[in-house]
């Protein structure tokens, strides 16, 4: 575990120690990060890793346990208005007024962040460009499809140009060409100066936006780096995950440079230095101790490959 | 101030966009009102009502005309108690009784010796079938009085000593003579009822039936809207609106406050279209139509603020419904809401009175039929900390993280 991987990136978001608990159960131990402006920092983690409870307690949804959350030098707990003024949220959930035309339901979101009535009438259309939806500026959001509504719950959080954006999975559940157009949405915040704080279970996503990550699980902050710094815990191995049938003998394998991150009784994850040329003996041992291989996928190294490793579990498990 | 107006102009959009939950709150109570139009018309349901009598006189004349009240169908619409004169006074005072009938001493002589004569009806402001009722009552049995003053004078003197039983049996024989001869009389009676009302109360504006069950259905109205609009914060929640706005740097007050004065202005409105309409539509008339809209806003505004807070501290938003379900329905049968709190057995009238919308729909009448009393004031007191509670009890349950679900 991590308990702190401070960069030379300036604090516009510092978590210090956070901590929460709930009676006896601890939904996140000790988190320590920060984030600078320009940055997108990726937070990985399955359901229930404490990933949205992180997020609560930066934007004072929640009071931490312990620990200090501060959003561009404002204490969450002390200065909670400041604090807030700079936040912008994206939720997991479609949090807006479908009733309400999307230029509506900006004009209400500017006005709750705080924007000035003349800032808000010029700066909507310049967002409804942004996300897509400037022709549908008038229609009620309950009209739109899916991925329109991801865009417009992104356009919210981004109205009144926060210095900090939470987006909390902001592409569950949307078609490939709207999370495309999120993705670089997010990045153009990023360029825009923004301290982007990413929450997802896509890895995929988090390897291709973020310029830096952390791995949540349990609630406890396990590996903290570069996309680069996170592979090279790796070592540059192999992900092989094996499907068949592998009786108990099979996880205690004990082959030169090849470790096993996962074992069930019809699959296996191992780690494995060059594993396209080493194929043929892992069948060979898996098959000496009594298991059966019917299919095989190797992966290059990534951080699905380094969350197995670091965890036991894939990520969406 | 801003975000104030943003959160009421967003409530009153959706309301607008969406208008089933407004339709119902409305039309539920305006078939409501006919049904209940239909079944007053009936004649299982009699309004039973209180006549306090003072018989000073306690004559054989005035026991005649008091105990008229408790004879044939009248005794199924009046109860009536002897009381003295002073505790009469009192128990109208505190509107126990839909009116107290005083009979001087002197009756029955001025009867024999036909001199005229007045009698003292006082009458409960605050009821106004059941008053009315005995008022009529009384004016037919002192004119049927003078007839028979008149017909039958001679022959009635044998009672200023006590009669025989042959002097009675003669009467009864000329009665029978006698009866068609007072059709032809049309002097105007000797004996006069006069009417006392307290006097801050006086003109009192007499209304029709259905401006009768006006106020009661306006108050279903009010609740069951109440009801609609408090469902939304709960809708608020699940949809995560309201986790993003608490997220947002203004304040969770603001928002509170939004919602009620959005809901203050569907009141207003529900209320203005109700009493225009029942004026011309139901002949519902207003002695005092401003303070009527203003007192129907404002408790509307206090009994909304109660049913928020506890929508706010439900457990779900299905323990919420069904709770205020289970609330809303017999404070309404018990506030007077489907039938006037003087048609209620006393009990439940007596309950009725001590539920806010009772309360409230007990001034409306009264601000219906003429000036305010001083209970106004208390009743508008009662209702201010009642929203004041809700709003404060509401404000803490979202501060204390029903934001964040």
């Amino acid at each position: 575990m991590i308990a702190a991987c401070y960069t030379d990136y300036p604090g516009m978001l510092e978590i210090e120690e956070l901590r929460k608990s709930y009676g006896d159960f601890t939904a996140v131990h000790s988190v320590s990060l920060r984030a600078g402006g320009g940055e997108v920092f990726g937070l990985l983690g399955p359901n229930g890793a404490g990933k949205t409870t992180t997020i609560h307690c930066i934007g004072g949804l929640l009071t931490p346990t312990s620990g200090h959350i501060r959003v561009n030098g404002h204490d969450v707990v002390r200065e909670g208005a400041k604090a807030r003024a700079s936040l912008g949220v994206a939720p997991q959930e479609i949090a807006l007024y479908e009733e309400l035309s999307a230029k509506e339901n900006l004009e209400f979101w500017g006005v709750a962040q705080g924007l000035a009535s003349s800032d808000l009438r010029a700066r909507i259309p310049e967002v409804l460009e942004q996300v897509g939806l400037l022709d549908r500026a008038k229609d009620p959001v309950k009209n739109f499809s899916g991925g329109m509504k991801r865009r417009m719950n992104f356009a919210c959080g981004i109205v009144h140009r926060p210095k900090v954006l939470l987006l909390d999975e902001p592409t569950a559940g949307v078609d490939p060409q709207s999370r495309v157009r999120i993705l670089e949405l997010v990045r153009a915040q990023a360029r825009e100066g923004a301290c982007v704080l990413y929450t997802t279970h896509y890895m995929e996503e988090a390897e291709a936006l973020c310029d830096r990550l952390a791995i949540v699980d349990h609630g406890r902050l396990i590996a903290q780096g570069t996309l680069g710094e996170l592979r090279a815990m790796l070592a540059e191995k192999d992900l092989v995950r094996l499907a068949g049938s592998f009786p108990a003998a099979v996880a205690a394998l004990r082959l030169a440079d090849i470790e096993v991150l996962q074992h069930a009784e019809d699959a296996l994850s191992l780690s494995v230095t060059q594993a396209a040329m080493r194929l043929p003996e892992i069948f060979g041992a898996i098959a000496a101790a009594g298991g059966e291989v019917r299919g095989a996928t190797v992966t290059q190294p990534s951080l699905e490959s380094l969350f197995i490793k670091l965890t036991g579990k894939e990520l969406r498990e | 101030m801003k975000f104030l107006l943003a959160v009421a102009r967003k409530d009153l959009l959706h309301i607008v966009r969406d208008p089933a939950g407004l339709a119902s709150s409305i039309g539920v109570p305006l078939v409501l009102l006919v049904l209940l139009t239909s079944v007053f018309g009936g004649e299982k349901v009699t309004p039973k009502g209180k006549l306090l009598i003072s018989d000073e006189d306690g004559s054989l004349v005035s026991r005649l005309l008091t105990s008229a009240f408790s004879q044939g169908e009248l005794a199924e619409m009046i109860e009536t108690e002897k009381v003295s004169t002073a505790d009469g006074k009192r128990r109208m005072d505190g509107g126990e009784a839909s009116a107290l009938l005083i009979v001087p001493k002197g009756l029955s002589e001025a009867f024999l010796d036909r001199k005229p004569f007045e009698l003292t009806l006082l009458k409960n402001p605050s009821q106004s079938i059941l008053p009315e009722l005995v008022e009529e009552v009384l004016s037919v049995f002192t004119e049927g009085g003078y007839y028979i003053q008149r017909v039958l004078g001679d022959e009635l003197t044998v009672f200023q000593s006590r009669p025989t039983d042959a002097a009675i049996a003669d009467i009864s024989v000329r009665l029978r003579g006698v009866g068609d001869a007072v059709r032809t009389l049309a002097d105007p009676p000797l004996i006069d009822v006069k009417m006392k009302q307290p006097a801050a109360r006086q003109p009192v504006k007499r209304t029709s039936f259905g401006g009768i069950l006006l106020p009661g259905m306006l108050m279903l109205s009010m609740l069951f809207l109440s009801q609609a609009m408090c469902a939304e914060i709960w809708r608020e929640r699940t949809k995560g609106t309201l986790r993003r706005l608490a997220m947002a740097p203004r304040p969770l007050a603001g928002w509170l406050l939004g919602r009620v004065l959005a809901a203050m202005v569907v009141l207003a409105a529900i209320v203005g279209i109700t009493l225009v309409g029942g004026h011309f539509g139901l002949g519902a008339e207003y002695a005092n139509p401003v303070g009527l809209f203003v007192w129907c806003v404002f408790s509307g505004a206090s009994i909304y603020l109660a049913i928020s807070a506890l929508q706010f501290h439900a457990s779900s938003d299905r323990a919420a419904a069904t709770f205020t379900n289970l609330l809303v329905l017999p404070l309404a049968l018990a506030g007077g809401s489907m039938a006037p709190l003087d048609s209620l057995p006393a009990s439940i009238a007596r309950i009725g009175r001590l539920t806010p919308n009772g309360a409230a729909v007990e001034q409306m009448r009264h601000l219906m039929a003429g000036p305010v009393g001083g209970d106004l004031f208390v009743v508008g007191a009662a209702l201010l900390c009642l929203g004041g509670a809700g709003f404060a009890l509401s404000l803490r349950a979202l501060r204390r993280g029903f934001a964040a679900g």
